[in-house]
C-alpha cells in the first residue's frame, strides 16, 4: 500500500477525527490568508449590494429570522406582451429624439444660462478666553464673559446668480483645484508614511466639492468662506457643507488653511486628516527611520491579530551604527521577535535568509552586542535546543545545537550540530561557547504606535 | 474571539473585524474545507470555499451576533454546509446528488453503507491513534505530509527543524507506522 493511501481514509472525518487533523493543520501563510481575505470580502460586497438591490426594488426589510413562503400566482392577458413591447419602442424613440433636440439648444455660445448658483454662506468666528462679543439676528450686541468660548456669526444668501453672488465666491479662488483627502491610520500625520489616500476632492470656483472616494463613490456639497481667531491671528477656514446624502465627507466639517503650509487644508484641531493639492508631492525620505516607520506601521495595521501585546526596539546588533529594528509581538511563550535591517532605503527582514525562524520566545531575544550574535534557547523535558546566529554585513550565519530525547531513548545519537549528529562533547563545548557570551534580554521597549524614537531624522 | 468581541469590532471598523476573522479562523475553515475537498478539488478550489464561508460569516455579521453563544461552532457549521456545497458541484459530473440534508453529509459524499461508515470511521480512529503514538513532531510531520501534502521545507518551519531533518524523520516515522498498523491488522 502506498503511503498516502493510508492517509486518504481520513477524508471527510466526523468531528472527533477532524479536531484532532484541525490541531496537526500547517499554518497558513499571511499571503494566502490576505488573499482569502480579498477574495471574501469581494464576494461579501456583491452579495450585500444584492441584498441592498432586492430590499430597494421591493421596499422590504430582510431581518435575520424572517421566513418568505408560499407562492405568488399571477394571470396577464395574451396580448398584453406585444402592446407592452410597442410601447416601450415609442417611449425609447421619444427619449432619442428629445435629448438630441435638446442638446442641439444647448450648444449655443453662452449656453442659455441654466447653471445654479449655490447658496452662499459666511462664517466669521472670534476666539476669546475672557469676553465674548457677538451680534444676534437682529443685529444687536451681545457682551458676556466666560472661560473659553468661541461665537460664530452666519450670514447666508440664496443664490439667484447675480454679480452679488460672484463676489461671494472669491474666496474660494486659490483653493480651486483638486486635492487628495488622506487620512492618517495611525491618527497622526507627524508620521508621513501613515497618511492613506481616502479619495480626491475637486473644489470648483463656483464654491462646491465633488468628491470621489478611493471605491469610486462620488458625492457634492457646497463650501462657505470661515475665519477663526485663535490667539489674535486671524485663520482662513473653509466649511463644507454636507453631502447630498446628509453625511460628511471629511473627518470634520470645518478645514484650516496655514500660509507656511500652501498645499494643504487639514480638518480639526487633531493631526488626522487633511486635504493635499493634487501636484503636491512629499520629498522622498531614504532614511533609516522612514524605512524602519514604514515597516513599524505594516505591523501596526496587523496588530490585536495575531498579536496579543506587541511592542519594538532599536538595537545596533551588527555594530554598524544604524541600529536594528525589533518587533516584539508579545509575552506569550509561542510569541517571537522579528528583526530587520536598514539597506538601500529599506527595513529589510533578517529571518528571509535563514532557515530557523523568527528570533527569541516570549517576545524578547538575547542579542551580545561585543560580539554581533543573537541568541536563544530552552530546555523542556524532551528537547535542549541553542540557537546562535552571527551577524556580519548584514547576513546572519546561524548555528543550531540540539539534544533531543527521543532519538537517545531510540539508541541513536541525541546530540545535534545543524542537522548533523555530535559527540556529547563537541555539543558541549557549543553550549560552553554560548554562555560565554555577555547576552542582554531585548526586544520591548516601545510600544507599537509610538513612533517618537523614530521621528527626530 | 467571543461574539461579544465580535461585535464590539464590527461597530468600530467592520473591514478590521472581517480582516480579524479571517486572521483567527482562517485555519480552521481552511482545514474543514480541505478535509471534505482534499480528493476532489484543487488548491484553488478549496481557497474559493474558504472565502465562501467568510463571505457568508462576513453577511451573518450584518446582523447582530451578540447572543451566539458559540461563534466557533458557527463558523463550523456555515464551513461543513460550504465544503458540502462544494463537493456536489465538483462531482457532479460524476453522480447526481439531490439530497439536501446536511447530517447526512456523509453518505453524500461516499457511496459506502453504513457498515462500511461504521468501518471506516473506526479505521481513521485507530490510525490517527496510532499516529499520536509516535509522539511529536513525528505526528505532525507525517499528518502535514502525507494527509495535508505539504514538502518538507515547509514542514521544517512549522516544527522548527531543517527540511533534511524533517525527511529523515519522516522515513522514520512511517516505517514505525506502518508497523503499528500491521500489529493492529491494518496494512500489510
Amino acid at each position: 500500500m502506498k503511503d498516502k493511501n493510508i492517509f486518504d481514509i481520513l477524508e471527510n472525518a466526523e468531528n472527533d477525527s477532524m479536531k484532532r487533523l484541525i490541531d496537526k493543520c500547517p499554518e497558513i501563510s499571511d499571503e494566502q490568508l490576505e488573499k482569502i481575505f480579498k477574495m471574501s470580502e469581494k464576494k461579501f460586497r456583491k452579495q450585500r449590494a444584492e441584498k441592498e438591490r432586492t430590499e430597494r426594488d421591493n421596499t422590504i426589510k430582510m431581518t435575520e429570522n424572517d421566513v418568505v413562503e408560499g407562492v405568488e400566482r399571477s394571470k396577464r392577458p395574451a396580448w398584453l406582451t406585444p402592446l407592452t413591447t410597442a410601447a416601450s419602442v415609442l417611449l425609447i424613440a421619444g427619449i432619442a429624439i428629445g435629448s438630441t433636440a435638446m442638446l442641439k439648444r444647448h450648444t449655443k455660445p453662452n449656453g442659455g444660462g441654466g447653471g445654479v448658483t449655490p447658496a452662499v454662506t459666511v462664517s466669521t468666528t472670534t476666539g476669546t478666553s475672557t469676553n465674548i462679543v457677538s451680534t444676534d439676528k437682529n443685529g444687536s450686541t451681545v457682551t458676556g464673559s466666560a472661560a473659553a468660548t468661541t461665537t460664530t456669526t452666519t450670514v447666508t444668501s440664496a443664490g439667484d446668480g447675480s454679480d452679488q453672488n460672484t463676489a461671494d465666491t472669491e474666496f474660494i479662488k486659490p483653493f480651486v483645484g483638486r486635492w487628495r483627502y488622506e487620512m492618517s491610520n495611525i491618527n497622526d500625520l507627524d508620521v508621513p508614511e501613515s497618511a492613506g489616500y481616502m479619495g480626491t476632492v475637486e473644489i470648483t470656483a463656483d464654491a462646491t466639492y465633488i468628491m470621489t472616494d478611493n471605491s469610486g463613490n462620488v458625492s457634492h456639497g457646497t463650501i462657505s468662506n470661515a475665519t477663526e481667531e485663535i490667539g489674535g491671528t486671524s485663520i482662513q477656514c473653509l466649511d463644507f457643507s454636507v453631502n447630498e446624502s446628509g453625511a460628511n465627507d471629511f473627518l470634520t466639517r470645518r478645514a484650516y488653511y496655514d500660509e507656511s503650509r500652501p498645499y494643504e487644508l487639514h480638518f480639526g484641531n487633531s493631526n488626522i486628516a487633511r486635504l493635499v493639492r493634487e501636484e503636491h508631492v512629499e520629498p522622498t525620505d531614504t532614511s533609516w527611520q522612514s524605512a524602519y516607520r514604514k515597516e513599524l506601521l505594516k505591523h501596526y495595521n496587523k496588530a490585536g491579530i495575531p498579536y496579543n501585546d506587541p511592542m519594538w526596539d532599536l538595537q545596533d546588533i551588527d555594530g554598524d551604527d544604524i541600529p536594528e529594528l525589533l518587533i516584539s509581538t508579545g509575552t506569550q511563550k509561542d510569541d517571537c521577535v522579528y528583526i530587520y535591517y536598514y539597506e538601500n532605503g529599506e527595513a529589510k527582514d533578517l529571518n528571509n535568509t535563514v532557515q530557523t525562524i523568527p528570533y527569541g520566545e516570549y517576545g524578547v531575544t538575547n542579542i551580545c552586542k561585543e560580539e554581533h550574535y543573537i541568541g536563544h534557547n530552552y530546555t523542556d523535558n524532551r528537547v535542549t535546543y541553542y540557537e546562535m546566529t552571527k551577524l556580519k554585513d548584514h547576513y546572519p550565519i546561524c548555528d543550531i545545537f540540539t539534544y533531543y530525547y527521543d532519538l537517545e531513548q531510540a539508541g541513536e545519537t541525541p546530540y545535534g550540530l545543524n542537522a548533523r549528529p555530535v559527540s556529547e562533547e563537541e555539543f558541549n563545548q557549543k553550549v560552553d561557547e554560548y554562555n560565554s557570551k555577555n547576552w542582554i534580554t531585548v526586544g520591548r521597549q516601545y510600544r507599537l504606535g509610538d513612533f517618537s524614537p523614530l521621528l527626530d531624522n | 474571539m467571543t461574539s461579544r468581541e465580535l461585535t464590539a469590532l464590527m461597530e468600530k471598523s467592520p473591514v478590521s473585524c472581517h480582516k480579524a476573522l479571517v486572521k483567527e479562523y482562517g485555519r480552521y475553515v481552511y482545514a474543514i474545507a480541505y478535509n471534505k475537498l482534499r480528493g476532489c478539488g484543487t488548491n484553488e478550489d478549496i481557497e474559493e470555499c474558504v472565502s465562501d464561508v467568510f463571505a457568508a460569516l462576513f453577511m451573518q455579521c450584518e446582523y447582530d451576533l451578540s447572543s451566539e453563544n458559540d461563534l466557533k461552532y458557527l463558523i463550523g457549521t456555515i464551513a461543513k454546509r460550504k465544503a458540502i456545497d462544494y463537493f456536489r458541484s465538483l462531482t457532479a459530473r460524476e453522480s447526481h446528488i439531490s439530497e439536501s440534508d446536511e447530517d447526512d453529509m456523509r453518505e453524500l459524499v461516499s457511496d459506502f453503507s453504513v457498515d462500511e461508515r461504521v468501518d471506516r470511521s473506526e479505521l481513521r480512529r485507530v490510525l490517527l491513534d496510532k499516529i499520536d503514538e509516535l509522539g511529536e513532531p513525528d505526528s505532525t510531520i507525517l499528518i502535514q505530509k502525507f494527509y495535508y501534502n505539504r514538502n518538507s521545507k515547509e514542514i521544517a518551519e512549522s516544527v522548527s527543524m531543517t527540511a533534511s531533518a524533517v525527511r529523515q524523520r519522516c522515513a522514520r516515522a512511517m516505517d514505525k507506522l506502518r508497523t503499528k498498523l500491521v500489529e493492529v491488522g491494518m496494512g500489510r
